[in-house]
């Protein structure tokens, strides 16, 4: 009850501070009012909920609230976007997969923003592997079934993408294995798997977070990961490479702030952030429940990360035969 | 049945604990004041208090932050009804006959029809979620995005019935809806459409901007364009209570709306916002004189708000059955479930019973505490309009810019909202009713998406609109409605029409 109590009156101090404006603000004293995080895809997919998980504790850390906010749209440009014009002082924060900075810069004719420009990384969380995913009834029964089948129908597999990594690993699957594929554009990984499991796709790209579910429910099957090793949350699904094929295509999930932001305040969520993926137990269970591998990086380390990972998908996408949009 | 009622037993044993009382009166109360208060909304609200319900037990956060979505509905109606605002997208459809009714001395009566067909629709949605909700959530998965097409386009015919005036006029404002909903950012390409190089339009227009700017603001401009100064009610305000034949005339269409809402509510996207727009279009086809339509009628108050509050109840099924949120607050629903270790979906019912039915016991509390918060208030409601306009409006604008304001933190958020309360002021001096206009807006998005995707999963075939029966026959009906509309001598040769087809 006490506990209660204490909640609800959190509870209150949030709904007043609903009103909140923004105040003045210096690094030292940073932060001295909410931070809004900005996920720039979908409300309740994996990004998303991983966000909410880290930034519950970072706010008790940094003693702020955390909004996280769902921005989606574009393969997460938009959100990108919005955090890359935000003031740089700390108060606005993007949470967001590797498609984001690594893909949709080498994707789009007119990005809507300069990813090494406009925003500068503040810390890595945790590389997070795709999986292959076919209905639980799904004539498919290996990562070969697939190949044969798309090689003998051209142009019969759809896969659903809502960003642009879902897009590459299924580009590249299907330049690994010489068959052709349509692609779906989806709002997001939601209303992509209400289709699937509807029945209108035959095979998709999911995430462990957004496929853990109807996979428990018996509803989906996982025939490979696209990782380089197995992941630790299905050890029994074989990679793509034991079956192979050489696709390797997990996506690290990191937070940006918009260049700019004083150094410190940089350093500072990085140690907390740090922090929390290195020591916190209930953050290392639920992302490895999330399908992620806890991964800490300085900033530095991971503003190199980001600069070589830019290049490594440059090539990557080229050999997928992916055009710029 | 017997086994309902013991699950309903269990849910009731969790959802009278102290604890959860308390938790579903303050999510019943945080809902209606943002309910009322136009702009803020249940996204904002929940993504913003979501991180303060982690230390409560997951059922207990589940039920305050229900309690704050259906809330917002019951509070929606109340800026609708007095103001012609809409407090959420939901109320849209109130505004028209809700208003006219304040307008003609009967806001009280307005007010309580509103919160007791709400009442009655949430109380039966509590049981239909109870009984149906594996059976409804399959249903959901079932309909194919061509299904969904036909759907909308039978929507997009409703807000041209719905509109009183020229059938040209409402076809329009139709269609301009549908432009404003374009603007933003392609989801496939990324280009931008119609955003005229503004970073903040790249999200596209929010429904709350454009719905304050031309229901609200424009409203306000039209009045005081007058240059009187008397209240919104020159005549007497009359009983607070509905009459007698007033809550006759409400009973059928509460009673309609609450299936109507039941079962568009579990529909992804768009069903909560097409419900109130499909009851008030049915009622006023059901109704012997149609005419009484948009000059006050307690039908067009009844039907619609309960549809809407039925809506807002059985969208949790797809949630809570699938794991599927079929709309963005039952997307942050997800979230919180997820982040407390639960993982919606078809296990909830026999993982998480206590969690399952102590939510679907405390929607039936939460909407007998609405109604015991909401009918005293409606006498404080009315007295409000006997404040002399001068007075009035400012304070109507000061809320819309807080309310708008502090959800985005966008200063350009307030001048989109002051364009539109001109574009509106224009609109209606032109004779267009606003109504079509907003469903046009609301409907643009998903029938795009889902033209799209019907042609993308088709691989470019069109005959895959006409493939399946339930798009067929929606189709047909938005056919024949828009015929009926054309020729109303075609009415007779109804039959006909179908055999040609």
């Amino acid at each position: 009850m006490i506990s209660l109590s204490k909640s609800l009156a959190i509870v209150l101090t949030g709904a007043i501070g609903l009103a909140a404006l923004p105040g003045t603000s210096a690094a030292d004293n940073y932060p001295s009012r909410p931070i809004t995080m900005i996920v720039p895809f979908g409300a309740g997919g994996g990004t998303d909920i991983i966000a909410r998980t880290v930034s519950d504790d970072l706010s008790k850390a940094l003693g702020q609230s955390i909004v996280v906010e769902a921005r989606p749209g574009a393969n997460g440009s938009i959100g990108s976007a919005v955090v890359a014009r935000a003031a740089p002082d700390g108060y606005t924060l993007l949470f967001t997969a590797q498609s984001t900075y690594s893909l949709n810069p080498n994707l789009m004719k007119a990005p809507l923003l300069d990813q090494l420009k406009d925003l500068v990384p503040v810390a890595s969380i945790g590389r997070s592997p795709w999986l292959i995913a076919v209905q639980a009834e799904s004539a498919f029964k290996s990562i070969a079934d697939v190949v044969a089948y798309g090689k003998a129908n051209p142009g019969k597999l759809v896969f659903p993408f809502w960003q642009s990594s879902v897009l590459v690993t299924a580009e590249t699957f299907a330049r690994a294995g010489d068959f052709s594929i349509r692609k779906a554009p989806y709002k997001g990984q939601v209303e992509a798997t209400t289709d699937f499991l509807g029945g209108r796709l035959p095979i998709m790209v999911t995430d462990i977070a957004g496929g853990r579910a109807p996979v428990e429910a018996g509803k989906m099957r996982l025939l490979a990961t696209t990782t380089a090793k197995r992941t630790q949350a299905f050890p029994d699904v074989p990679t793509m490479r034991e079956q192979g094929l050489d696709v390797v295509t997990d996506s690290m999930l990191a937070v940006f702030a918009p260049a700019g932001t004083p150094q410190p305040i940089l350093d500072k969520l990085n140690a907390e952030l740090t922090k929390i993926i290195l020591t916190s137990d209930k953050v290392r269970d639920r992302l490895r429940q999330l399908g992620l591998e806890p991964t800490a990086m300085t900033q530095a380390e991971a503003d190199a990360f980001v600069r070589s990972e830019m290049t490594r998908w440059a090539e990557m996408i080229q050999r997928a035969g992916l055009q710029k949009e | 049945m017997t086994s309902l009622l013991a699950d309903l037993g269990l849910g009731f044993s969790i959802a009278l604990t102290f604890d959860n009382l308390l938790l579903c009166l303050l999510g019943c109360l945080i809902g209606t004041l943002i309910g009322v208060l136009p702009g803020i909304g249940p996204i904002a609200t929940i993504s913003i208090l979501l991180p303060f319900t982690f230390g409560i037990p997951p059922v207990g956060s589940m039920i305050m932050l229900a309690g704050i979505y259906y809330g917002a509905q019951y509070g929606g109606s109340t800026t609708a009804i007095l103001v012609r605002m809409p407090g959420e997208a939901g109320s849209i459809v109130t505004i028209i006959d809700g208003n006219a009714m304040a307008r003609a001395g009967r806001a009280g009566a307005a007010l309580a029809l509103a919160a007791l067909s709400s009442f009655v629709a949430g109380c039966v949605a509590t049981i239909v979620i109870g009984t149906f909700a594996e059976p409804l959530g399959q249903v959901a998965l079932y309909l194919a995005p061509e299904d969904y097409f036909a759907l909308i386009v039978l929507g997009l015919v409703f807000a041209i019935v719905l509109a009183g005036g020229s059938l040209l006029k409402a076809i329009l404002a139709v269609l301009f809806g549908i432009v404003l909903a374009t603007v933003g950012t392609d989801m496939e390409t990324g280009a931008q459409r119609l955003t005229f190089g503004l970073p903040s339009l790249l999200e596209g227009l929010n429904i709350s901007i454009l719905a304050m700017g031309i229901f609200g603001i424009g409203e306000i401009l039209h009045n005081v364009q007058k240059a009187d100064d008397r209240p919104i009610v020159q005549s007497t305000i009359g009983r607070l209570w509905p009459s007698r034949d007033e809550i006759r005339r409400s009973a059928g269409p509460a009673a309609r709306g609450t299936v109507i809402g039941s079962l568009l509510g579990v529909l992804p996207g768009s069903g909560t916002l097409l419900a109130p727009f499909a009851s008030y279009v049915m009622e006023k086809k059901l109704a012997r004189d149609p005419s009484r339509f948009g000059r006050g009628a307690p039908e067009g108050v009844a039907g619609p708000e309960a549809a809407n509050n039925a809506a807002s109840q059985t969208c949790f099924i797809p949630l809570l059955s699938l794991g599927l949120p079929p709309n963005a607050v039952m997307a942050l629903m997800l979230g919180a479930l997820t982040i407390q270790g639960i993982v919606p979906g078809p296990q909830v019912f026999t993982k998480n019973p206590d969690l399952f039915w102590g939510m679907v016991a405390s929607m039936w509390i939460g909407n007998a505490m609405l109604l015991v918060i909401n009918l005293p208030l409606i006498g404080i409601w009315v007295s409000l309009l006997k404040v002399p306009y001068r007075l009035l409006f400012p304070a109507i604008i000061l809320f819309c810019c807080i309310g708008l304001y502090s959800v985005n933190r966008l200063p350009e958020d307030i001048y989109f909202m002051a364009a539109f309360g001109v574009v509106g002021l224009v609109l209606s001096k032109l004779g267009f009713e606003a109504a079509p206009l907003l469903l046009g807006f609301v409907l643009g998005d998903p029938l795009e998406s889902n033209f799209r995707r019907t042609l993308i999963l088709g691989d470019g075939d069109w005959w895959k609109f006409v493939s399946s029966p339930i798009a067929v026959a929606l189709l047909l009906g938005a056919l024949v409605m828009v015929l009926v509309m054309l020729f109303p001598k075609v009415r007779k040769g109804r039959e006909d029409i179908l055999v040609e087809e």
